[in-house]
Protein backbone atom coordinates (compact mmCIF):
# COMPACT_ATOMS: atom_id res chain seq x y z
CA UNK A 1 0.00 0.00 0.00
CA UNK A 2 2.80 2.37 1.22
CA UNK A 3 4.71 1.56 -2.20
CA UNK A 4 1.66 2.45 -4.22
CA UNK A 5 1.16 5.26 -2.75
CA UNK A 6 4.88 6.50 -3.50
CA UNK A 7 4.65 5.86 -7.02
CA UNK A 8 1.41 7.43 -7.44
CA UNK A 9 2.93 11.00 -5.71
CA UNK A 10 6.13 9.80 -8.12
CA UNK A 11 3.82 9.84 -11.69
CA UNK A 12 2.14 12.88 -10.30
CA UNK A 13 5.08 14.83 -10.01
CA UNK A 14 6.77 13.48 -13.42
CA UNK A 15 3.50 14.57 -15.02
CA UNK A 16 3.39 18.11 -13.53
CA UNK A 17 6.96 18.36 -14.67
CA UNK A 18 6.52 17.51 -18.06
CA UNK A 19 3.16 19.24 -18.97
CA UNK A 20 4.79 22.43 -17.35
CA UNK A 21 7.84 21.88 -18.08
CA UNK A 22 8.52 24.73 -21.34
CA UNK A 23 12.12 23.44 -22.18
CA UNK A 24 10.92 21.16 -24.85
CA UNK A 25 10.37 21.75 -28.18
CA UNK A 26 7.65 20.97 -31.11
CA UNK A 27 8.61 17.60 -32.58
CA UNK A 28 9.69 17.11 -36.41
CA UNK A 29 7.44 18.18 -38.11
CA UNK A 30 7.52 16.57 -42.61
CA UNK A 31 5.02 19.95 -44.11
CA UNK A 32 7.39 22.10 -42.15
CA UNK A 33 10.57 20.79 -43.65
CA UNK A 34 8.94 20.54 -46.64
CA UNK A 35 8.34 24.31 -46.75
CA UNK A 36 12.05 25.03 -45.93
CA UNK A 37 13.17 23.41 -49.24
CA UNK A 38 10.01 24.86 -51.12
CA UNK A 39 10.86 28.41 -50.01
CA UNK A 40 14.49 28.26 -50.88
CA UNK A 41 13.66 26.91 -54.51
CA UNK A 42 11.91 30.66 -54.84
CA UNK A 43 14.52 32.28 -53.10
CA UNK A 44 17.00 31.18 -54.76
CA UNK A 45 15.55 31.71 -58.13
CA UNK A 46 15.33 35.56 -57.03
CA UNK A 47 18.87 35.67 -57.57
CA UNK A 48 19.12 33.32 -60.69
CA UNK A 49 16.63 35.00 -62.67
CA UNK A 50 17.89 38.96 -61.91
CA UNK A 51 21.94 38.47 -61.90
CA UNK A 52 24.40 38.66 -64.42
CA UNK A 53 24.46 35.88 -66.55
CA UNK A 54 20.58 35.21 -66.76
CA UNK A 55 18.40 35.42 -69.87
CA UNK A 56 15.53 37.92 -68.30
CA UNK A 57 16.35 41.90 -68.54
CA UNK A 58 15.86 44.50 -65.45
CA UNK A 59 11.93 45.02 -65.39
CA UNK A 60 10.42 46.35 -62.15
CA UNK A 61 7.09 45.05 -62.50
CA UNK A 62 7.88 41.50 -63.19
CA UNK A 63 10.08 41.63 -59.67
CA UNK A 64 7.31 43.05 -57.77
CA UNK A 65 5.09 40.47 -59.28
CA UNK A 66 7.42 37.25 -58.49
CA UNK A 67 8.40 38.95 -55.26
CA UNK A 68 4.59 39.18 -54.20
CA UNK A 69 3.59 35.39 -55.21
CA UNK A 70 6.81 34.74 -53.30
CA UNK A 71 5.97 36.51 -49.77
CA UNK A 72 2.21 35.23 -50.14
CA UNK A 73 4.27 31.84 -49.88
CA UNK A 74 6.70 33.31 -46.89
CA UNK A 75 3.34 34.26 -45.06
CA UNK A 76 1.54 30.58 -45.93
CA UNK A 77 5.07 28.98 -44.44
CA UNK A 78 5.25 31.09 -41.46
CA UNK A 79 1.37 30.89 -40.42
CA UNK A 80 1.79 27.03 -40.97
CA UNK A 81 4.96 27.31 -38.40
CA UNK A 82 3.53 29.21 -35.96
CA UNK A 83 0.04 26.60 -35.57
CA UNK A 84 2.75 23.99 -34.74
CA UNK A 85 4.80 25.78 -32.35
CA UNK A 86 4.96 25.45 -29.12
CA UNK A 87 5.91 28.20 -26.50
CA UNK A 88 9.61 28.78 -27.60
CA UNK A 89 8.79 29.77 -31.00
CA UNK A 90 11.45 28.06 -32.93
CA UNK A 91 9.76 27.12 -35.68
CA UNK A 92 8.21 30.25 -36.57
CA UNK A 93 11.23 32.12 -36.15
CA UNK A 94 13.02 29.98 -38.51
CA UNK A 95 10.61 31.07 -40.96
CA UNK A 96 10.46 34.75 -40.05
CA UNK A 97 14.22 34.70 -40.39
CA UNK A 98 14.23 33.57 -43.75
CA UNK A 99 11.46 35.33 -44.80
CA UNK A 100 12.75 38.94 -43.46
CA UNK A 101 15.97 37.99 -45.70
CA UNK A 102 14.03 37.68 -48.93
CA UNK A 103 12.56 40.89 -48.21
CA UNK A 104 15.80 42.28 -47.72
CA UNK A 105 17.04 40.94 -51.06
CA UNK A 106 14.20 41.98 -52.82
CA UNK A 107 14.77 45.30 -51.24
CA UNK A 108 18.32 45.32 -52.45
CA UNK A 109 17.40 44.23 -56.22
CA UNK A 110 14.95 47.12 -56.29
CA UNK A 111 17.24 50.04 -55.01
CA UNK A 112 19.80 48.60 -57.38
CA UNK A 113 17.67 49.91 -60.65
CA UNK A 114 19.01 46.88 -62.74
CA UNK A 115 20.27 43.55 -62.65
CA UNK A 116 22.96 41.95 -59.63
CA UNK A 117 26.06 41.63 -60.45
CA UNK A 118 28.15 38.16 -60.55
CA UNK A 119 29.65 38.86 -57.11
CA UNK A 120 27.23 40.00 -55.38
CA UNK A 121 24.93 36.94 -56.68
CA UNK A 122 27.29 34.67 -55.38
CA UNK A 123 27.97 35.77 -52.24
CA UNK A 124 24.40 36.41 -51.31
CA UNK A 125 23.83 32.93 -52.66
CA UNK A 126 26.63 31.31 -50.11
CA UNK A 127 24.63 33.06 -47.50
CA UNK A 128 21.53 31.73 -48.40
CA UNK A 129 22.49 28.37 -48.86
CA UNK A 130 24.03 28.30 -44.99
CA UNK A 131 21.15 29.97 -43.91
CA UNK A 132 18.43 27.32 -45.38
CA UNK A 133 20.71 24.34 -44.48
CA UNK A 134 20.51 25.44 -40.87
CA UNK A 135 16.84 26.10 -40.66
CA UNK A 136 16.33 22.72 -42.51
CA UNK A 137 19.37 21.07 -39.88
CA UNK A 138 17.01 22.72 -36.90
CA UNK A 139 14.03 20.52 -38.12
CA UNK A 140 16.23 17.42 -38.51
CA UNK A 141 17.23 17.40 -34.98
CA UNK A 142 13.98 17.71 -33.24
CA UNK A 143 12.28 14.71 -31.71
CA UNK A 144 10.70 12.12 -34.07
CA UNK A 145 12.72 13.64 -36.83
CA UNK A 146 13.94 10.66 -39.74
CA UNK A 147 16.81 9.20 -39.45
CA UNK B 1 44.76 39.61 -43.43
CA UNK B 2 48.03 41.20 -44.41
CA UNK B 3 46.40 41.83 -47.77
CA UNK B 4 43.31 43.59 -46.25
CA UNK B 5 45.36 44.99 -43.46
CA UNK B 6 47.47 46.77 -46.34
CA UNK B 7 44.49 48.16 -48.34
CA UNK B 8 42.68 49.67 -45.67
CA UNK B 9 45.82 51.19 -44.50
CA UNK B 10 46.43 53.25 -47.93
CA UNK B 11 42.50 54.21 -47.96
CA UNK B 12 42.28 56.83 -45.50
CA UNK B 13 44.01 59.10 -43.06
CA UNK B 14 45.72 58.78 -39.77
CA UNK B 15 42.73 60.00 -37.87
CA UNK B 16 41.06 56.45 -38.95
CA UNK B 17 43.70 54.96 -37.60
CA UNK B 18 42.15 53.68 -34.12
CA UNK B 19 38.86 52.43 -35.97
CA UNK B 20 41.07 50.35 -38.65
CA UNK B 21 43.17 49.03 -35.93
CA UNK B 22 39.91 47.61 -33.93
CA UNK B 23 38.18 46.52 -36.66
CA UNK B 24 41.43 44.25 -37.98
CA UNK B 25 41.65 43.21 -34.31
CA UNK B 26 37.84 42.13 -34.28
CA UNK B 27 38.24 39.84 -37.45
CA UNK B 28 41.50 38.79 -36.04
CA UNK B 29 39.89 37.78 -33.42
CA UNK B 30 36.84 36.26 -35.05
CA UNK B 31 39.09 34.05 -37.43
CA UNK B 32 40.72 32.59 -34.51
CA UNK B 33 37.38 31.57 -32.45
CA UNK B 34 37.01 27.53 -32.27
CA UNK B 35 33.18 27.75 -33.26
CA UNK B 36 33.12 27.28 -37.09
CA UNK B 37 30.05 29.87 -37.48
CA UNK B 38 32.37 32.66 -35.91
CA UNK B 39 35.31 31.62 -38.01
CA UNK B 40 33.47 31.94 -41.09
CA UNK B 41 31.87 35.39 -40.28
CA UNK B 42 35.81 36.64 -39.73
CA UNK B 43 36.52 35.32 -43.32
CA UNK B 44 33.45 36.50 -44.98
CA UNK B 45 33.73 39.83 -43.70
CA UNK B 46 37.43 40.20 -44.90
CA UNK B 47 36.63 39.34 -48.17
CA UNK B 48 33.46 41.68 -48.55
CA UNK B 49 35.79 44.48 -47.15
CA UNK B 50 38.51 43.32 -49.72
CA UNK B 51 35.14 43.55 -52.57
CA UNK B 52 34.34 46.83 -51.62
CA UNK B 53 37.80 48.26 -51.25
CA UNK B 54 38.64 46.58 -54.88
CA UNK B 55 35.00 48.41 -56.60
CA UNK B 56 33.66 44.98 -56.90
CA UNK B 57 30.66 45.64 -54.68
CA UNK B 58 29.17 48.95 -53.85
CA UNK B 59 28.23 50.09 -50.18
CA UNK B 60 24.66 49.14 -50.38
CA UNK B 61 25.63 45.75 -51.19
CA UNK B 62 28.30 45.53 -48.54
CA UNK B 63 25.69 46.11 -45.81
CA UNK B 64 23.03 44.09 -47.40
CA UNK B 65 25.81 41.10 -46.95
CA UNK B 66 26.47 42.01 -43.36
CA UNK B 67 23.08 42.19 -42.69
CA UNK B 68 22.36 38.96 -44.24
CA UNK B 69 25.19 37.51 -42.21
CA UNK B 70 23.56 38.63 -39.32
CA UNK B 71 20.20 36.71 -40.09
CA UNK B 72 22.30 33.82 -41.23
CA UNK B 73 24.04 33.99 -37.09
CA UNK B 74 20.44 34.27 -35.84
CA UNK B 75 19.09 31.32 -37.83
CA UNK B 76 22.38 29.46 -36.56
CA UNK B 77 21.41 30.00 -33.10
CA UNK B 78 18.24 29.27 -33.36
CA UNK B 79 18.71 25.74 -34.61
CA UNK B 80 21.41 25.36 -31.86
CA UNK B 81 18.16 25.83 -29.56
CA UNK B 82 16.15 23.58 -31.38
CA UNK B 83 18.76 20.99 -30.70
CA UNK B 84 19.20 21.54 -27.29
CA UNK B 85 16.10 21.27 -26.41
CA UNK B 86 14.85 18.05 -28.15
CA UNK B 87 18.50 16.34 -26.82
CA UNK B 88 16.30 17.42 -23.20
CA UNK B 89 13.36 16.12 -23.99
CA UNK B 90 14.86 12.69 -25.61
CA UNK B 91 17.39 12.42 -22.20
CA UNK B 92 14.36 13.34 -20.38
CA UNK B 93 11.90 11.01 -21.57
CA UNK B 94 14.63 8.56 -21.25
CA UNK B 95 15.24 8.75 -18.27
CA UNK B 96 11.98 8.66 -16.60
CA UNK B 97 11.16 5.37 -19.17
CA UNK B 98 14.16 3.66 -17.20
CA UNK B 99 12.45 4.60 -13.74
CA UNK B 100 9.46 4.12 -14.61
CA UNK B 101 10.34 0.14 -16.10
CA UNK B 102 13.32 -0.95 -14.58
CA UNK B 103 14.27 0.85 -11.39
CA UNK B 104 10.54 1.39 -9.95
CA UNK B 105 9.95 -2.69 -10.74
CA UNK B 106 13.10 -3.83 -9.06
CA UNK B 107 12.70 -1.56 -5.85
CA UNK B 108 8.68 -2.46 -5.33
Amino acid sequence: MVAKAKFFVFSICIALILNGCALFTSHYDATRHENFTKLKAVHVKLFENWSEGSQKVWNESEIKSYCEEADLKFREAYEFAKSKDNSDKTGQRAVKILWDEFNANYNLLLNNKKILSKTIKEEMLSEIEINYGYAISGELSRVNAPQ
Amino acid sequence: MSTLDELIKTTGDDAKELIKTTLLELIQGAKSESESVAKETGEKIEKWLLLKIKGEINSDELEALLNSRKRTIQQFLNSQEISIRSKLEKVTLDLIDLILNKVIGAII
